[in-house]
């Protein structure tokens, strides 16, 4: 049974100029322990979507839809509940580690606030907690960490405190929103791999949001690209790369340079800008950029349609551009 | 000041756009430190070359890049554009060479004015050296057509344009004063994927038709050696490793480039696990090889004796005791 299930959530900001439609019809679902990658550019909706789950959307959103963790109605708990929910049974890392943090407050501090609160812990229950946390996400020189404020630490290692306070209730789901694009790239991979590796040590479920495909292909094990509020491919990480059926993932994946293109290569670029979701959506969001669009997608919806003989891989397209349509063609010929 | 030399440099008669000697780049830090941002950095960039410059952030590559334009005047060294040495021009004529030298920024809507049009941002540099080419408010409007804004928007005020189109046109307000040199300081970083590509091709594109000689900053080593021809490596206010580009992305000696491509997935290049450190600060930087202390190959001399230059190709050079490869002499 899935751990997080997610049905036909849709997010509205009313704004002066009229409504915004953040998130349409999203559903997707994490099983314990495993690592969903969420892809897409910005206005998307990947952040509005996991801020929704997170009950951290301003009072102007209107959230309809539904999201199930395991027995808790994520849209409708009880304000007890609600207390005990956030940062125990999901917690969450953000972008900047900068701004996750208190600057006047010393790292030990922070760290223990969130466990006092929620298991009562002593002082020094919280503290040994506390150190045991900073060895988990490998700071070196735990117990002098503590004493330390975050201008102290380098960008890295800030990420790795972060991360540390959203364990420190053992969650069941932890949800990192692009938890390394303030980093440099050698540290991103450093608090990637951490991450990977420590969803396996504490049997925990991850989504992990990025605007990268990169990120997501070796750590996740099911995949859903969104553009324009809306998913446009969900699948299993393997399928999703050896079979892109939306033509928005393709063009996602052959815009970005590679350390494989020789020199001056040109790159193939998706033309136009990224859509205003201040329009009613009545069409593919993607069809003004998209090479293969034509009429019927410039005037209706497409729905989740199922790869033949898969059961994870879904995509929201008129004309595929996979497997589904070769085997489409093989079939007109006989 | 002891650095890695300047065997790196290309023959004088190489004619050279810009020839950096010696710089070095210090700031005042905290209860006396001094922060060594630069320290003795040398390069040259030829005529229509474009010199990617990579390296961690803190390791200096914006820092050189602005030094060229004098922006701040560096604390020693010297900057060569054509014949003539930019650090000891007084502040006009300084000025009026910096048109020639022209930069774009990471944020691109940040880096415009947003109480003005386009139209105004754009305009303003010909109106002030209004003698310095013969720009016309016609040829303006191609300009503006040819990077990729409908001309018609150009009374628009930058906020309502996306990033990318921002950064467009910031491109169109730098090549309005018909620049010889363009400094771009990760001009995609911040901006979106699918975006990313288009400004990509649109400088190469300007490049050609404006005969532009490029310096190309940025910390994603897809996009540099998508764009570069040469690629200098930065560590800590040091060059590591400069040259050809194909050389160097194809075949990296200094056990930190190694590092730096390993971090990238499918790079190809296995990682030895040596950057797992931190870096250090500038304020405080370690003796002999600033990269000792989170190398794996780091010996004795590493840590007492500043590495210089050697050839390992036509157009590579590196700076390191411990080479992952065998030098050549040409």
């Amino acid at each position: 049974m899935a751990l997080l299930e997610v049905n036909e959530l849709a997010v509205t900001f009313n704004t002066p100029k009229g409504p915004v439609y953040a998130v349409s019809d999203v559903s997707f679902a994490v099983d314990k322990g495993q690592a969903l990658g969420i892809v897409g550019e910005s206005g998307s909706g990947k952040s509005v979507t996991v801020k929704s789950l997170m009950g951290l959307l301003p009072r102007t959103a209107k959230i309809d839809g539904s999201a199930q963790y395991e027995d808790v109605d994520v849209f409708n708990m009880s304000k007890d509940r609600r207390k005990h929910f956030y940062g125990v049974d999901i917690a969450m890392v953000f972008q900047n580690p900068m701004t996750s943090l208190n600057p006047v407050k010393r790292i030990g501090e922070q760290l223990m606030e969130g466990m006092r609160f929620h298991r009562g812990l002593s002082r020094d229950a919280a503290k040994s907690r506390a150190i045991e946390l900073l060895d988990l996400v490998r700071i070196p020189d735990p117990t002098k960490r503590l004493s330390q404020y975050p201008h102290e630490l380098s960008g890295g290692m800030r990420q790795r405190v972060v991360i540390a306070m959203a364990l420190a209730n053992d969650p069941a789901l932890l949800i990192a929103d692009e938890p390394t694009t303030a980093l440099d790239v050698t540290v991103q991979r450093d608090i990637l791999d951490l991450l990977d590796s420590l969803r396996r040590e504490l049997d925990m479920a991850l989504i992990l949001i990025t605007h990268d495909l990169g990120v997501v292909r070796d750590r996740t094990d099911s995949i859903a690209v969104m553009y324009g509020g809306r998913v446009m491919e969900t699948a299993t990480t393997e399928e999703v790369f050896a079979d892109t059926e939306h033509p928005y993932t393709q063009a996602l994946q052959r815009a970005i340079p590679d350390m494989s293109m020789p020199r001056g290569t040109r790159l193939d670029p998706i033309p136009g800008s990224p859509p205003d979701l201040a329009i009613t959506p009545v069409s593919c969001p993607f069809a003004p950029r998209c090479t293969f669009a034509t009429d019927e997608c410039r005037t209706s919806i497409p729905p989740l349609s199922a790869v033949p003989g898969s059961e994870t891989h879904r995509y929201a397209c008129f004309h595929p551009q996979g497997l589904v349509a070769a085997a489409s063609t093989v079939g007109g010929e006989a | 000041m002891v650095g890695v030399g300047t065997r790196s440099l290309r023959p004088e008669d190489a004619e050279a756009l810009i020839r950096v000697e010696n710089l070095v780049m210090e700031f005042p830090g905290p209860r006396g430190a001094v922060l060594q941002a630069v320290s003795d950095v040398s390069f040259d960039v030829l005529e229509g070359e474009t010199l990617g410059i990579v390296g961690e952030s803190g390791c200096g590559k914006s820092t050189t890049a602005k030094a060229v334009i004098q922006m701040p005047r560096p604390t020693s060294g010297s900057v060569v554009y054509r014949d003539a040495d930019l650090t000891s021009m007084d502040k006009e004529t300084l000025r009026s060479k910096r048109t020639d030298l022209q930069m774009i920024f990471q944020d691109p809507i940040s880096a415009l004015n947003p109480r003005r049009s386009v139209w105004d941002i754009i305009s303003e540099g010909v109106e002030i050296w209004g003698t310095h080419g013969a720009w016309t408010d016609a040829r303006l409007v191609e300009l503006i057509e040819s990077v990729g804004i409908d001309p018609q928007y150009k009374d628009r005020k930058p906020f309502q344009f996306s990033g990318g189109q921002c950064q467009r046109i910031s491109i169109a307000r730098a090549l309005a004063l018909d620049p010889r040199v363009l400094i771009c300081d990760e001009p995609v970083s911040a901006l979106d994927v699918s975006v990313q590509a288009q400004i990509l091709n649109l400088l190469d594109d300007l490049k050609t038709e404006h005969d532009l000689t490029m310096l190309f900053i940025s910390h994603d080593l897809a996009v540099v050696r998508n764009v570069s021809d040469r690629v200098m490596v930065m560590y800590l206010g040091r060059v590591a490793e400069v040259g050809d580009a194909d050389s160097i992305f194809d075949n990296p000696i200094h056990p930190y480039t190694q590092a730096l491509l390993a971090a990238i997935p499918g790079s190809g290049v296995v990682d030895d696990g040596s950057l797992s450190g931190e870096l250090p600060s500038p304020l405080d930087p370690p003796t002999g090889c600033r990269f000792h202390t989170r190398c794996a190959y780091a010996t004795e001399v590493c840590t007492t004796t500043v590495p210089e230059f050697e050839q390992f190709g036509p157009d590579h050079w590196v700076a390191c005791h411990n080479p992952q490869g065998t030098p050549v002499t040409l």
